[in-house]
């Protein structure tokens, strides 16, 4: 299922498929280790227009509700 | 010999510059930043050396401030070597910095810090490997424990002499012909005159770096259309725009070097801060616990400050009385020496008392990684006002006092927030203009009346931030912001914290509380009260219809805002302000002191954050803030009197 970060629910698995923003953004995410073809976790989930808490490559990082909606990512199932 | 400290933000940098200060002489601020950027001089072993602390950056791009100061003084003032230190503990993504950091062909040692860290995680990084792979020396450390140290600064000092840079790492073949294609078409002129290899130039070109793109049209025009047209290609080949092509290659690269030289064994048990963090970032718990800290920070320093703040002023005020035993009251002397005791015991009075156990408290919470996860939970609400999640600690604490506040806005990177942080809480009522607002209002117009100020100044304030942003409008894509795990505040860390942060108070805003102080003698002796009074009446009592003597309690409030009270009942002659002025006058009295001109040691504070033409902006923007509801109440009052 493919849809945007900050409709992901606590405890969801998922991999990056596209940043939508502009270049500060990608560059900003980028540099942070979130890159299109990553897997993150959701660790907290961007309800109420709140900011979204991922895990990815061992560290976690707080993504504002705006630009998380601007991440595109594919559900996936844990293995 | 020039070595620079290069990483990512919370890599543990200040730790291993804290670890080698021992041996520091010298210590200064970078000129011309208002970051703190750190030189110390170091001797070891007969080699000395000037080691500079850069801030820490996540790439070479040009999103962030940090990220251009840093760049620019790698390439400008080009160090002898550059000390990459990573976070063993996310080594993948660390990696990436490195590799762009090889490209600019400075000599390069890597220290692996944390590499206890990454053992308690399950990782296992072959050192010798790493190394091999690299082509640069890479050394282990423990840098909070010193561990390791000596050795990587040996290291560092042999490898600068030889002056070996490291590997260069190839991109995929059409990434890799369309870099070449453009470093071929820069030639040797262009990277020489900007001060950097041709490779990286021509990435940096083909990411769409600002920066060099402007320096570089300026020097050759022609070329960015070819810099344009093979960005095009390179996206049209692969689907996404040019940035992504290249940032992914260097992702990719650096997950495979990661594979190359680690084991990861899988975690077991459950980590401390999944623990914590369980609770400080609940969905709900989480808010509770963050006012909990912030009325327990709050409550700390302003019980400790006042408890000594009162002695402290006491002693003064029993100096001044000896020194008014052996001067005669009229003396001019002693109105000089009296407004320096009074302006030298202001600063006395709100350094010692208030600003230490603030700037304490900041530095462990900062320090022990809780400051983010506060930034976190209030990004939604203070993005409302066009700010960051961060603001709401300074916010908070410009309640007890403004000062230690403005200075707390140094939390924020962009320049941008700083400024609308620091303009606002300005704005927020200290808890000397409480007194102003119990004095007045509550006592004599009732507690409901004061608790509607206190409301009306919150909505103020958000419309002065909607106001503003509008202005500067937040050009930064939001809130993206990494959750470091807990540390352990290390001593020297914070100390060295709060001595940098008291040095601005003591250097620049403390002269200024002085001066005015000594003015403020001055036109007392000269009895320039109804001369003043006389030429802010149609102001005071023309605009906003207020007695013509509470000119002077204005200015003197602008001293110090306690004043103001103090003041009033000189001026007026008597404390029963209700038989002297109207509910009216003192509701309009009260909201004009609430905004207007901030206190000197707060404007000395601005000019030190966000510089003179900062602090002026804010003196007028402030009174006119001041003026406009000072003119509404009026009106109001006219219509429901």
């Amino acid at each position: 299922m493919i849809t945007t970060l900050e409709k992901l629910k606590d405890g969801m698995d998922a991999v990056v498929k596209q940043i939508h923003g502009g270049h500060h953004l990608r560059q900003k995410l980028g540099g942070l280790g979130v890159h299109p073809q990553d897997r993150l976790k959701v660790l907290r989930s961007g309800f109420l227009g709140g900011p979204v808490l991922i895990e990815i490559h061992g560290t976690q990082v707080g993504i504002g509700h705006g630009m998380a909606g601007k991440i595109e990512v594919e559900v996936k199932e844990r293995p | 010999m020039r070595i620079a400290l290069v990483g990512q933000p919370n890599c543990g940098k200040s730790a291993l510059f804290n670890s080698v200060a021992g041996y520091k002489t010298i210590v200064s601020n970078f000129p011309g930043t208002t970051v703190d950027f750190v030189t110390s001089q170091v001797n070891l072993n007969g080699d000395s050396f000037t080691l500079v602390d850069l801030p820490g950056i996540y790439s070479l791009s040009a999103s962030e401030r940090e990220e251009l100061l840093a760049r620019r003084y790698l390439i400008d003032e080009k160090p002898d070597l550059v000390i990459n230190i990573m976070d063993a503990s996310v080594l993948s993504r660390s990696l990436e910095l490195t590799l762009e950091l090889l490209e600019l062909k400075i000599p390069l040692v890597v220290c692996l810090n944390m590499i206890d860290e990454a053992a308690k995680k399950g990782v296992e990084i072959d050192v010798g490997h790493l190394s091999k792979d690299l082509g640069v020396p890479v050394v282990p450390t423990i840098a909070v424990r010193g561990q390791g140290v000596p050795e990587l600064f040996e290291t560092a000092v042999e490898h600068a002499k030889n002056g070996k840079t490291g590997n260069t790492y190839f991109l995929s073949l059409d990434v890799e012909h369309a870099v070449s294609e453009l470093a071929d078409l820069l030639g040797s002129d262009l990277p020489d005159r900007l001060g950097l290899p041709g490779r990286i130039l021509a990435i940096k070109l083909l990411e769409q770096d600002e920066e060099f793109e402007r320096a570089a049209r300026e020097i050759k025009p022609g070329l960015m259309n070819e810099a344009a047209r093979l960005r095009r290609t390179l996206s049209e080949c692969h689907g996404r725009p040019s940035d992504v092509v290249i940032s992914s290659e260097r992702h990719s690269l650096a997950m495979n070097l990661f594979e190359h030289v680690a084991k990861v064994r899988p975690r077991t048990g459950k980590r401390f801060r999944d623990q914590v963090d369980k609770y400080l970032m609940h969905p709900y718990l989480g808010y509770v616990f963050l006012a909990g800290i912030l009325f327990l920070f709050f409550w700390v320093v302003f019980s400790f400050g006042k408890h000594l703040e009162e002695p402290l002023l006491a002693l003064f005020e029993r100096f001044q009385g000896y020194l008014g035993a052996h001067f005669s009251d009229d003396s001019i002397v002693f109105t000089v020496i009296n407004g320096l005791i009074q302006g030298f015991s202001g600063g006395i009075g709100i350094v010692l008392p208030y600003l230490i156990p603030f700037l304490l408290g900041l530095s462990l919470l900062e320090d022990l990684g809780y400051l983010p996860r506060a930034a976190f939970l209030m990004d939604t609400i203070m993005h409302t006002i066009g700010l960051h999640g961060k603001a709401i600690i300074p916010f908070v604490l410009s309640y007890g006092c403004n000062v230690p506040a403005i200075m707390g806005v140094r939390i924020m990177e962009r320049s941008r927030d700083r400024f609308i942080t620091a303009v606002l809480i300005t704005l927020i009522p200290c808890a000397a203009r409480t007194t102003i607002i119990f004095a007045l209002v509550a006592f004599y117009l009732g507690p409901m009346r004061a608790l509607m100020l206190y409301l009306l100044n919150i909505v103020v304030i958000a419309a002065a931030g909607k106001f503003l942003s509008r202005y500067l409008p937040d050009t930064s894509p939001g809130m993206v912001l990494e959750m470091p795990s807990y540390k352990m505040p290390q001593f020297s860390t914070v100390v060295r914290k709060i001595w940098f942060r008291l040095r601005e108070f003591v250097v620049i805003a403390w002269p200024i509380l002085i001066v005015g102080s000594v003015i403020l003698s001055l036109l007392e002796y000269l009895q320039l009260a109804d001369p003043i009074n006389g030429l802010l009446s149609p102001f005071t009592s023309g605009l906003l219809g207020l007695p013509p003597e509470v000119g002077i309690t204005l200015i003197f409030g602008i001293l110090r805002k306690e004043l103001t009270i103090i003041m009033l009942v000189q001026a007026l002659g008597t404390s029963n302000f209700a038989s002297v002025m109207s509910g009216e006058q003192m509701m309009v009295f009260t909201v004009f002191s609430l905004f207007y001109i901030p206190c000197l040691a707060t404007l000395g504070m601005l000019r030190s954050t966000i510089g003179n033409r900062g602090m002026l902006f804010t003196l007028f923007f402030n009174t006119a803030i001041g003026t406009l509801m000072a003119l509404a109440f009026r009106v109001l009052y006219f219509f429901f009197p």
